[in-house]
Formats: C-alpha cells, structure tokens, sequence
C-alpha cells in the first residue's frame, strides 16, 4: 500500500510541474512555428546588397562603410562606392560587422542519421538530413560549412580509418545546395589506431604508390606501347588522391608520444598531413614545422600535465602562438564540436569564434584568430577556392554580426549561405527574446 | 451456310433472352434514399434530398428525384450522408513479419530487397474478420499495402464484403510500395533499378524505331510472323519487376514512397530528379510539413495519420498539430489512422478531434474520400456521391465532425452491411 501512495505522490507531482517544463521550452517552441515562414526577402529580386557595415573581407583587409553586391550566389562586387542596381533588396548592416561565415575544421555528426550497420562503402552525403534542426542551430551561430566525419563499424570492429567524410553547409531544406566536397580527407585515428591497421594503411599505400609509378611509365612510354592507361581499383583510388597531394590526411593526435608517432608515419610516405588535437604541439613546433604539416587546435581543451615531466607538458594557452611563431599553419576548434542549444558557452559549436578567444588570450594576433576560424580551415579542407573570404566570385556565405565575434555577447543577426537568406535574428525567434545587454565595458 | 448462321443467331437470341429473364430479379431491385444532408463532395451540400440506387450504382441524386412507384424508399430525413470512406494505404490483414524475419532484418539492417514484382494480393485472406469489422465502421474501399521493406511490392485495392478473393479484389496493381531509408545501401538500390528500367524503355523505343525503318525498306519482303515471334522472345527477357518499374518510370503506376522523415522526401526527390514523369505519393510522418515547399511545388499528395502526436525534439517533448501545418501550406491530403484495426475504426475520432482543434472540416470530409480515390486512380468509381457511381453510403444520425460520430448505417454497392 505505502508504494502504492508513492507512486501517486510522484504521479500528481510530475503533472502540477509539467506545465513548468513545458514553458522552459516554450522559445523553441515558437521557433519551429517560424520555421514555415521564409525570412528575409521575397523572391523576386535576386540581388542583395549589404550596405553600411564594416566588413572584414579575411583576405584584403577591412572596408569601413562598404558595400557587398551578391547575385546567382556569388560575391559579384566589394567596395565602398557602389551604386546598387534598381530592385535589389537592400540588407541594411549599419553598424555591424560583415565577415565570411564561420568554418569547422572538424566536427561530429551534425545533421545526418548514423550509419547503417552492413552498409561496408558508404557515401556521406546518402545520410544528410536537410530538415535537422541543428542546422537551424548552426545558421544562428554564424556556421557556414563544417565537415563532419565518421568511421566504419562500431566496437572493438571499428575500422579507424576512413575516407567517409565531406564538408557540408548547412543549407536548411536544401539537400542541393549542402555538399561542397566529399571526400575531404583521410581521417586517421592515431590514438586508437592498431598495428594491423597500420599495416594495412601501409600495404594500401604501397599499391598506390605502384599504381602511380605505373601511371608515370605509362606517361613516358606512351608512344612507344600501345595500350589504356593503367586503372586505380577503387579500394585504392582514394589512397592514390592522398599520394598525389590531392587530399590531406588528417591524425588525431594530442600527446607529444602521439605527434612523434605521426611524424614517423609522415616520413615513410609523402603526403600533406594534417594533424587534429595537436594539444602539446607547442612541445615540437619545429619538427611539425620542418614536414609543412598542419594544425587543427582546440585552445580551450585541457591536457593535464605529467608531474613527473621534464620539461613540462600537457596543453598551453600559447600553443596557437607558438605555431604562428613558428611558421605553422592552423585553424581553431571548440573542444567539443557538436552543436545543441545548451551547454557552456567556448565549449561547443554554439560558440565556436570564442575557440579564437582562447587563442587570442595565449598572445595570438586578432587578425590571425579572424583568419585561424573562416580562411584558414578553408584552406585546410581545400574549399578555398569557393568559401573562407569576402572576395568578387566566391560564395556568398556571408554573416552580420552585431559586435566583436570573439565577445561573448555577440550574436548573429543575419546568415546568408549561396546568396539567400537563410537565418534572421529578428524572425527566427531562436534568440529573438534575448535583450541586447548595456556595456559599460 | 446459311441455315447455320440463321441457327446460331437463333441460339444466341434465344440466351440473351432467357438471361434477361433471369437477371430481372436482380435489376430490379431499385432503392430510394432520403436524407437530411447528403455530402456530396464533389457537388456541395444537398439538403433534404433523395440518392436513386439501382443495381448497386446511383442512378440519381437530387432535392427533388422522381422516386418510382416500386422502389423500396429508407426513410433517413434529418440524418447526415456522405460516401464511403477510401482507406489510401494500410496493412489490414496482412500477417506482421515472423520473429525469424525481424532478426533478419536486424541482422542486414534496413531491406534492401527489390521486390517489385511481389503482389501483396497473395497475403491477403478474404474471410480475415478485419475486413469486415472495417466495412462496419465505413472503409468500403481500402488499399492494401505490402508489408515494409525497401521495394516492397505491389499495393491491391479492396472492396471487402465478398467470401473469394475475386469477389472482393478491385485493383491488382494499384501502385508500388517503397519505403526510404536515408543510407547509401537503399540509395545504390533504387537507383540501380530505376536506371535498369530506364535503359530498358531506350532499348525498346530505339529497337521500335529501327523495326519501322526496316518495315518502310522492305515492305516487300514479308516476315511478319517471324519478327512477331522475335519480339514476344525479347519481352519474355525483361525481368518482371524491371516490367513494373518501367511502368512506375513512365508514369502509367503511382509510387507510393513511406517517407517518415522530411529528409527522406528530400532524398526521394534527388533521387528522382533524372525522372519527370514518375507520379510520386509521399505517406508522411508528423514531421512532413517541413518539406512542405517540395510537396507543393511538384504538388505531391500526402497521406498523413490524423492525429495531434507528440514528437521529441532537442530532448523536448512537443505536441503538433501537424494537419494544421499542412493545411495551411495548401497540401493535398489524404488521412489514413495509423495501425491495425483497433486504430482504423476509430477514423472519424480522428477526424472529430482534428476539427475541434481547427481543421477545415471540407478538408478533412475530402481527405478520406475523393482525394485517396485520385490517387488510386479510381476517382470515376467510389470518392464522392454522383451519378454512375458505386452506391457506397455512410448514415450518421448528424455531423460527425460536430458531435460523437456514431455510424448508423453503411452501405457498400447498394447493400446494408450494417
């Protein structure tokens, strides 16, 4: 009997509180009700202009008062006395900051269902999911593209090695407009990687190496024999892409034992490597500048130290400095880079220029955090051609910003992504009811 | 010669007579039914007015139908009438997976068998209690789905009251079953074989314009017979279910696609970019009215479960009217209870409940009737009250989407099944 009152205790408990749970989530509520109404403008005029703004174009430095024409998706004209054309729609950013949205060297799942379990040659782009409500996350926090990435198999049958990855925008309800590339990298999980795997990525290597000196003598001897050129199979075209420079390879590595372990395997084939984590790089800055690799570092993420170390190890605010200093180049990352509307702020996606805060507290230079979180990770994911500044025929990826990106206070006000309007603070709702704060700082 | 011709004109005459007179007990049979408010959904609202049954179609529908003197007239005045509902898409009577089955599919994940030339008529058990339980409650004519999986078969359209499959069969080939799965197995799957059907149709219009040619060249040489043979030769070749598929590729049978999440309909649509003319029909999930600009623009019917559902997102629980939602996006809809029979003859609390909440109730009176009806093609046959059409009746004592829907009769080809 006495259970049986408990249970009706917590009963009547829970229902007199639902209703306060259901308030708490009352303003995500409301913005699923404005995810019917289109923001921004109508569709009849193509062109948009940004006016007024200060807009930090990454690669050219900062016009003050400027103007951006964006036409087809594209940055048609930046500068600062341009007419613009009659029945364009006309984005006012009077003081406000105009950039290049944000790009995500790395990230986990966002967006996209988990993979199949027997699916043994899957594509990344055949898991997307258009109409996830993290990318309405990461058009509100300026994201423009990111690349997220998984492996084969779970457990102890993981594979971790793997080409399925890709770099996406987050284009809402629009499956056409969100790969840009896919794959990006091979991505190798150094921390776990086993022997036999090593092997096997040597054996892979090897064939491909094969399989390029085949294509050379083919070359040189074209005249002579008469044949078809030599064919990669496709368990190895992707290695060959990686010999060939066309790919980078990217090693999750953090501790100096980790790094030193990459290096040797950077040594054995020539590849561009990329080295993600990297949180005592600062211990061999030389080593990884000397092989041209690059960095992919989380400013933010603790290592803790090894009290017995001498020299002393374990992560360094100045880590991003010392790279610079060094010669290396680099991008930033949260330590956690997933997105969801909860969380501390420097931590997640949510707030992931604050990863260039961090950096910039460890002595780096303003300008080179802008460039480590838009240009930079662009070039690391071999999409600056298209994406990373504000420059005539690249993408329109553009984000208003309503302060300094690195304060905490600052939110996003407008996300442009291939020319069109896809997130407006003052509709969306997402963050519509929170006040700008008075400074007094 | 002719004597013999004379004789088997005699013959014949002689039949159709002796057949007339037997038919006559059966045609004869004439009903008049008066109501207080027919629905007739296609043509508005007639009050007081008379519904002319004969022989299991209406003859006439009106306020003011002569009635003749040896009709049989059923006194309804005052209660609401409308057609009998057009159940769009349901697994009524077909068995749920074995244990062995879902371990398999557990095993190997999602289906991904191509079985487009299963039809799901063979599952279907005419005497099966449900279908008669259904007919009670108002669905005279229901679409009969294969069970899930990948390609899943060939849907078959029912007219449940008779004892032997033929009695009660409609459709055969209604439309193809698909269910879309987000993944690159599924994706490689149906792509594979809608390209297989789409080679196929090039090869047969390439081969149909290379035999005009030779025929104009040659005209003289005849070899009729030996090129007839040659051809029923290369049909017997194509595999049947490349034969269905290249119906579904030409348009000629509807795709029925399960697309629970929007981004499966976003796939689905990529999918079949590179193939105009295939007719799609989405089953959507509560969450459809996201992708609502792409069903409105290609103008896509969606079959939606009437209901106001709870889904979880960002660890919230949420409840949506999503009827609403696709209402006020200006979607085709097509309602259709989710589950067995314990939820199917529950269709009009649904419907009852979503009116209250604010639904239009036109929308929703068309949604179960006329709108499945076009989209299984049988819009000349059942889905509104006119003349020609199957006598397929349901009598309430007033408007169910008012008050407790409570069914007072139903007829389905002219006949009281309840």
């Amino acid at each position: 009997m006495k259970n049986g009152r408990w249970v009706l205790v917590c009963f009547l408990v829970v229902t007199l509180l639902y209703p306060a749970f259901y308030t708490s989530a009352s303003i995500f509520q409301d913005s699923e009700q404005e995810a019917e109404k289109k923001p921004g403008h109508d569709k009849k005029s193509d062109i948009i202009v940004i006016k007024g703004g200060t807009i930090h174009t990454i690669s050219k430095g900062v016009i003050h008062q400027g103007m951006i024409l964006i036409a087809d998706g594209k940055i048609q004209k930046v500068g600062k006395n341009l007419v613009p054309p009659e029945g364009a729609f006309v984005l006012d950013a009077k003081d406000k900051r105009v950039m290049p949205g944000f790009i995500v060297s790395q990230s986990y799942t966002i967006g996209m269902g988990a993979p199949v379990r027997n699916d043994k040659n899957p594509k990344l782009i055949h898991y997307l999911d258009p109409y996830s409500l993290d990318l309405r996350l990461c058009l509100a926090s300026g994201i423009t593209a990111y690349s997220p990435f998984f492996f084969i198999g779970t457990g102890p049958m993981r594979k971790n090695y793997s080409f399925v990855n890709a770099v996406i925008k987050p284009a809402y309800g629009k499956l056409e407009d969100m790969l840009i590339k896919q794959p990006a990298y091979l991505y190798i999980d150094m921390i776990r990687l086993k022997p036999s795997e090593k092997n096997e990525l040597r054996g892979f290597f090897q064939q491909a190496r094969d399989h390029i000196e085949k294509e050379n003598d083919y070359e040189a001897n074209k005249e002579i024999k008469k044949g078809k050129p030599p064919v990669a199979s496709p368990q190895i075209a992707n290695f060959v892409a990686v010999l060939k420079g066309e790919l980078p390879v990217r090693f999750n590595a953090s501790r100096k034992k980790e790094i030193l372990k990459t290096l040797a395997f950077v040594d054995e084939f020539s590849m561009q490597a990329q080295i993600v984590g990297a949180g005592e790089g600062w211990l061999l800055p030389e080593e990884i500048g000397r092989r041209n690799i690059a960095t992919i570092l989380q400013p933010e993420a603790f290592i803790p130290p090894d009290p017995y170390a001498i020299p002393s190890n374990g992560s360094n605010i100045r880590n991003a400095q010392i790279q610079k200093e060094n010669g290396i180049k680099f991008a930033v990352l949260n330590s956690y880079p997933y997105i969801r509307p909860g969380g501390t702020i420097g931590t997640d996606l949510m707030t992931f220029p604050l990863a260039g805060a961090y950096a910039i507290r460890g002595g780096l230079d303003e300008k080179d955090a802008l460039k480590a979180i838009t240009l930079w990770p662009a070039e690391l994911l071999g999409i600056s051609h298209r994406v990373g500044s504000i420059e005539e025929g690249k993408d329109a990826d553009i984000i208003i910003l309503d302060g300094n990106p690195f304060d905490y206070r600052t939110y996003v006000d407008y996300t442009l992504i291939n020319g069109k309007i896809l997130y407006d603070k003052s509709k969306s709702s997402l963050f519509k009811y929170i006040p700008k704060p008075k400074k007094i700082f | 010669m002719g004597s013999s011709t004379n004789q088997k004109v005699l013959i014949i005459g002689i039949l159709v007579l002796a057949a007339s007179v037997f038919c006559l007990d059966g045609q004869e049979k004439l009903l008049a039914i008066k109501g207080g408010q027919i629905h007739t959904i296609t043509d508005g609202i007639i009050e007081n007015g008379v519904i002319l049954i004969r022989d299991g179609l209406i003859e006439d529908i009106g306020p003011d139908v002569l009635v003749p003197s040896d009709a049989e007239v059923l006194d309804h005045s005052g209660s609401f009438i409308m057609p009998g509902v057009v159940s769009p898409h349901s697994y009524l009577g077909i068995p749920p997976p074995s244990a062995a089955e879902q371990s398999a599919v557990f095993r190997s994940g999602p289906a991904i068998a191509n079985l487009a030339h299963y039809p799901v008529r063979y599952s279907i058990y005419p005497e099966d209690p449900v279908y008669l339980m259904a007919l009670k409650n108002g669905l005279t004519t229901m679409a009969i789905s294969p069970r899930p999986g990948g390609i899943a078969g060939l849907g078959a359209v029912i007219q449940p009251g008779g004892e032997r499959l033929k009695d009660i069969l409609v459709k055969e080939k209604a439309f193809l079953k698909v269910n879309v799965y987000v993944n690159t197995l599924f994706w490689d799957m149906l792509k594979r074989a809608l390209d297989e059907a789409q080679k196929k149709i090039e090869e047969k219009k390439k081969k149909a314009e290379e035999k005009k040619q030779e025929k104009e060249k040659d005209k003289e040489k005849k070899k009729g017979k030996s090129e007839k043979e040659a051809e029923e030769e290369e049909e017997e070749k194509i595999k049947e279910s490349t034969q269905i598929l290249m119906d579904v590729v030409e348009g000629r049978l509807p795709l029925m696609a399960d697309c629970y999440s929007p981004s499966a309909l976003s796939h689905l649509d990529a999918l079949l970019s590179g193939f105009p003319k295939v007719k799609v029909v989405v089953v959507g999930g509560p969450e459809i009215y996201r992708a609502g600009s792409l069903l409105k623009e290609k103008n896509i019917p969606v079959i939606l479960s009437p209901e106001i559902r709870t889904v979880i997102r960002w660890s919230r629980a949420e409840r949506t009217n999503y009827v609403l939602k696709c209402q006020g996006l200006g979607l085709k809809m097509a309602f259709q209870p989710p589950g067995g029979i314990q939820e199917q003859i529950h269709l009009f609390d649904y419907l009852n409940k979503l009116a209250l909440y604010g639904v239009n109730k036109d929308v929703l009176l068309k949604g179960v009737t006329i709108v499945p009806a076009e989209i299984l093609g049988m819009e000349k046959v059942v889905g509104s009250l006119e003349k020609g059409k199957r006598a397929d009746l349901i009598v309430f004592p007033n408007n169910p989407l008012e008050n407790i829907p409570v069914i007072e009769n139903v007829l389905s080809g002219g006949i009281y099944v309840k």
